[in-house]
């Protein structure tokens, strides 16, 4: 197994990609740290622990850099150290036009989906520079790429997202550190759930997407354990896109 | 599926062009590894030999098959002899390729070269492709991997000037889009791998270029031809089945600096 004797830790592991990545990780023999706000990630770490497997959850706002620091300082004590972190976490905003958008709104999300994966990051590479290496997974967005309409903040915070990645990756290259992202197009997940059921979405979204459909959280796992892992051992500052096509286009 | 098989290709049929040496050699090694049977193909019989022995020492079952990837007719009968020995085919890595035979500015470029490099980097994946998506197309499925470099997604002057090597290997990671898209609806994956600097069986040894590409690289230091397998492993097997039309670097740091 790819991650036996491994720890990992992952924010948003509630639902989602987050959660399908959590038992991705655990089926391959990792101990898994899972942080979230929404509580129903202990549902998360009781199917892990249900299979045999080693997971706990604990609440905690990427937004809080404390929280962040004492979750990462217990996902450490519990699970015998941190050796690759899948920095999750994100919300969407409600689709609007760019001057509608108001100051509020945009710090929300600049501060969950960007500065989220700051304080993780931050943390982690403390960590990981005393501990002698380690792997980060971002989760930015085919919006870390391209444009969708009505989502200016999101585009602005996952384009961040991408400039993070590659900043870190390039400042701690020769630390063996290594930093990448990912960028899902539509995934069906509680997150996307409204705009799957509706069909004027539906219509525009798959219009010019030759794929035709969302994927399904486990079919992003793949690329999260291959980049966490070894296997990747040379791929840094990568964006590794998975999204059926969209951004071929 | 469970996760444990996600990575899996035991029992796939995959083939590789330039299998003989560099990297094709380490794309070949890391299907018979994980349990896949390996076509072969390369101009250099003696290379693809030496491929052929270390894949059936592996226990996996090999054809080979010596010819140019410029030759369409070769990379067709190529194809044609892998299906007839295995039965299908699902995995392609589009790997021959050739560097600048010698570097120059563009002013000063020569034809020969240039149509050369363009003929094995270009054509050969064309031909190469086609001939497998022929195949793929009656099957429902199958992975195209083509090998293309950073050099296609940057210029390389500021190490050395490969402007034929630049344009074909864009061309690739293009035509890679192009058809990540024509295939999308017939669960037919194609993709590029764009690596950076490995060390393999060819390519420059000296170690005033060494230092070159260590120095160039963020991560400072060169990759073990080994590193490749991980990333190959990955776009062959089902891990990958929602990507397509993409192009994956795997260079130490090279491009996000």
């Amino acid at each position: 197994m790819r991650f036996s004797g491994k720890s990992v830790m992952i924010t948003g592991g509630a639902t989602g990609i987050g959660r399908a990545t959590a038992m991705a990780f655990a089926q391959e023999g990792a101990r898994v740290a899972i942080a979230d706000v929404d509580p129903r990630a202990g549902d998360t770490a009781a199917a892990i622990e249900a299979g045999g497997g080693t997971a706990f959850y604990a609440e905690c706002d990427v937004r809080d850099a404390d929280e962040v620091s004492r979750f990462v300082e217990r996902a450490i004590a519990d699970h015998d150290g941190l050796h690759a972190a899948f920095n999750n976490a994100g919300i969407l905003p409600e689709p609007k036009p760019l001057h509608e958008v108001s100051s509020e709104a945009l710090s929300r999300i600049i501060d969950v989906d960007l500065k989220g994966v700051f304080n993780c990051m931050q943390v982690q590479i403390r960590h990981f520079l005393s501990a002698g290496g380690g792997a980060i997974v971002n989760t930015a967005s085919v919006a870390g790429l391209i444009a969708d309409p009505n989502m200016s903040a999101y585009v602005a915070a996952k384009h961040a997202v991408v400039g993070l990645t590659r900043a870190a990756a390039v400042e701690y290259a020769t630390q063996r550190i290594r930093v990448n992202a990912i960028a899902p197009g539509l995934v069906a997940t509680p997150m996307t759930q409204a705009w799957l059921d509706d069909a004027s979405f539906r219509e525009a979204m798959f219009r010019h997407n030759v794929i035709g459909r969302a994927a399904e959280p486990h079919e992003i796992a793949g690329t999260v354990l291959h980049l966490c892992s070894e296997a990747a051992s040379f791929t840094n500052g990568a964006v590794h896109v998975i999204d059926g096509g969209q951004t071929a286009h | 599926m469970t996760v444990n098989r996600i990575f899996s290709v035991a029992g796939k049929v995959a083939i590789v062009t330039g299998a003989g040496s560099g990297l094709g050699r380490v794309f070949a090694e890391a299907m018979a590894e994980n349990g896949a049977h390996v076509a072969c193909f390369d101009i250099d019989e003696k290379g693809l030999s030496e491929t052929a022995e270390r894949l059936n020492a592996l226990g996996a079952q090999v054809v080979t098959s010596v010819g140019d990837v410029a030759d369409c007719a070769a990379v067709e009968t190529f194809v044609s002899e892998a299906v007839a020995a295995f039965g299908r085919l699902d995995i392609a890595f589009a790997n021959a390729g050739i560097p600048d035979p010698e570097p120059a500015l563009l002013h000063d470029y020569d034809d020969a070269n240039w149509k050369r490099v363009v003929d094995i980097n270009l054509n050969g994946v064309f031909y190469t492709d086609r001939a497998v998506l022929r195949q793929m197309m009656t099957q429902g499925a199958g992975k195209v991997i083509n090998i293309a470099s950073m050099w296609g997604l940057a210029g390389a002057s500021s190490i050395f000037p490969i402007p034929a090597y630049n344009a074909t290997k864009g061309a690739v990671v293009n035509l890679t889009r192009e058809l990540g898209l024509q295939y999308a609806r017939h669960n037919i994956q194609v993709n590029a791998i764009c690596p950076g600097f490995f060390r393999t069986n060819i390519g420059p040894q000296d170690a005033e270029t060494q230092k070159l590409f260590t120095d160039f690289t963020p991560m400072g230091r060169i990759a073990d031809a080994e590193e490749i397998k991980g990333t190959a492993l990955y776009l062959a097997s089902s891990a990958s089945d929602f990507v397509t039309g993409t192009a994956l670097v795997i260079d130490g740091g090279c491009m996000a600096k």
